[in-house]
């Protein structure tokens, strides 16, 4: 076609495998049936079709050895759920990389602190990996996972590979039932417990909104600068290409400008005023 | 498309002949109130905003982009049929 395909068309990718995380939550490795997969930079999503059922954006959490995406889906809708239920040979469309990911050239030379609730690991878990890569370019690494309860907890695999790589690893859970015995609480809670030098500090944090919103103010008012603290934010992201208008926040497109936004520019827009 | 006078009101839709014009009628509307009215004269584009819109027409609601079987995806042909809107009004 000429000037290539439309910006709406999804390109096949195979389910190359697929690994359940908890009950309503699975992996899925992605390969375009034809080509390569486009590059993608930590914090970026795709628009994820399941045929005859509909399209959502999902993070990409990681980059398969095999060269494809791996994304994580939770099950909590008609889409998700489709997704989740894919096969290893089932064919999906994938639109994208998009948006502007987490700034990871800026965490040179600093102490970086990276806070997850919930599924907000995934978008995550590229840039955990892509520090741990370079260990040796960054200050103290700490990881801050939350989770519901512990048999929820995304990627504890991960987790344990990264702190034998040097990160200072860290899980908090709401409720802990008989077994666990780590933190439970909050996870602004394990900010006394980790090491890091505020003013020369950098902060990724991504999970539900009011999390966000008490981590990023409790790491500033620590004393770390505003712009050095970065929130992936999740929006109705509907075309992905500022076309339709789902995702505006204030004067941002959150598929274009965001999902990741400092903390400087996304207080404000964040701010739920009362009635 | 053009304006047609159906069920009471002028409606803007497919215009069969040019005598189905809504010629000879005119549109009474305050705030909250409707009403179809005979015009004084033959003129045919004498009424005011119609419920309906161009807009139908000019960014249709529902458009198929592409279709998914299995690994092929084929993108749809823009469905743009060719279309004459007469007495369009602007709002």
């Amino acid at each position: 076609m000429i000037g290539g395909p439309h910006p709406m068309t999804p390109a096949p990718y195979r389910v190359r495998s697929r690994r359940p995380d908890r009950a309503d939550t699975v992996t899925l490795t992605l390969e375009p049936v034809r080509g390569d997969c486009p590059p993608f930079r930590p914090g970026q999503f795709t628009m994820l079709y399941a045929p005859g059922v509909g399209e959502i954006a999902v993070s990409i959490s990681g980059r398969a050895r095999s060269g494809g995406y791996t994304q994580t889906i939770r099950a909590v809708g008609a889409v998700s759920a489709a997704l989740c239920g894919k096969r290893p040979g089932d064919v999906v469309g994938v639109r994208g990389p998009y948006g502007r990911g987490w700034d990871v050239p800026a965490a040179a030379g600093l102490d970086v602190v990276v806070v997850a609730g919930g599924l907000g690991l995934a978008p995550l878990r590229p840039l955990v990996r892509a520090l741990l890569r370079e260990r040796p370019r960054h200050g103290r690494i700490s990881v801050i996972a939350g989770s519901r309860a512990p048999g929820l907890l995304l990627y504890p695999q991960d987790l344990a590979r990264w702190a034998r790589q040097g990160a200072d690893v860290r899980v908090t859970v709401d409720h802990p039932g008989h077994t666990w015995r780590g933190p439970v609480g909050l996870v602004t809670r394990l900010l006394d417990r980790i090491v890091f030098e505020p003013r020369r500090t950098c902060a990724f944090v991504c999970g539900p909104e009011p999390m966000m919103r008490a981590a990023a103010a409790e790491l500033v008012r620590r004393g770390v600068a505003p712009g050095r603290v970065e929130l992936s934010l999740e929006r109705n992201m509907k075309c992905a290409v500022t076309r339709c208008g789902h995702c505006q926040l204030g004067p941002l497109f959150v598929c274009e400008d965001g999902p990741v936004l400092r903390y400087d520019r996304a207080a404000g827009l964040l701010e739920v005023r009362e009635l | 498309m053009g304006p047609v006078v159906r069920e009471r009101v002028i409606r803007f839709e497919e215009v069969p002949s040019a005598d189905r014009l809504a010629g000879g009628w005119t549109d009474v509307q305050e705030p909250g109130r409707y009403r179809l009215a005979e015009g004084a004269d033959e003129m045919i584009f004498s009424f005011a905003a119609s419920p309906d819109s161009a807009k139908r027409y000019t960014q249709p609601p529902r458009q198929t982009l592409f279709r998914m079987r299995g690994e092929h995806v084929e993108e749809a042909e823009p469905d743009a049929p060719r279309v004459a809107l007469l007495g369009v009004r602007a709002t």
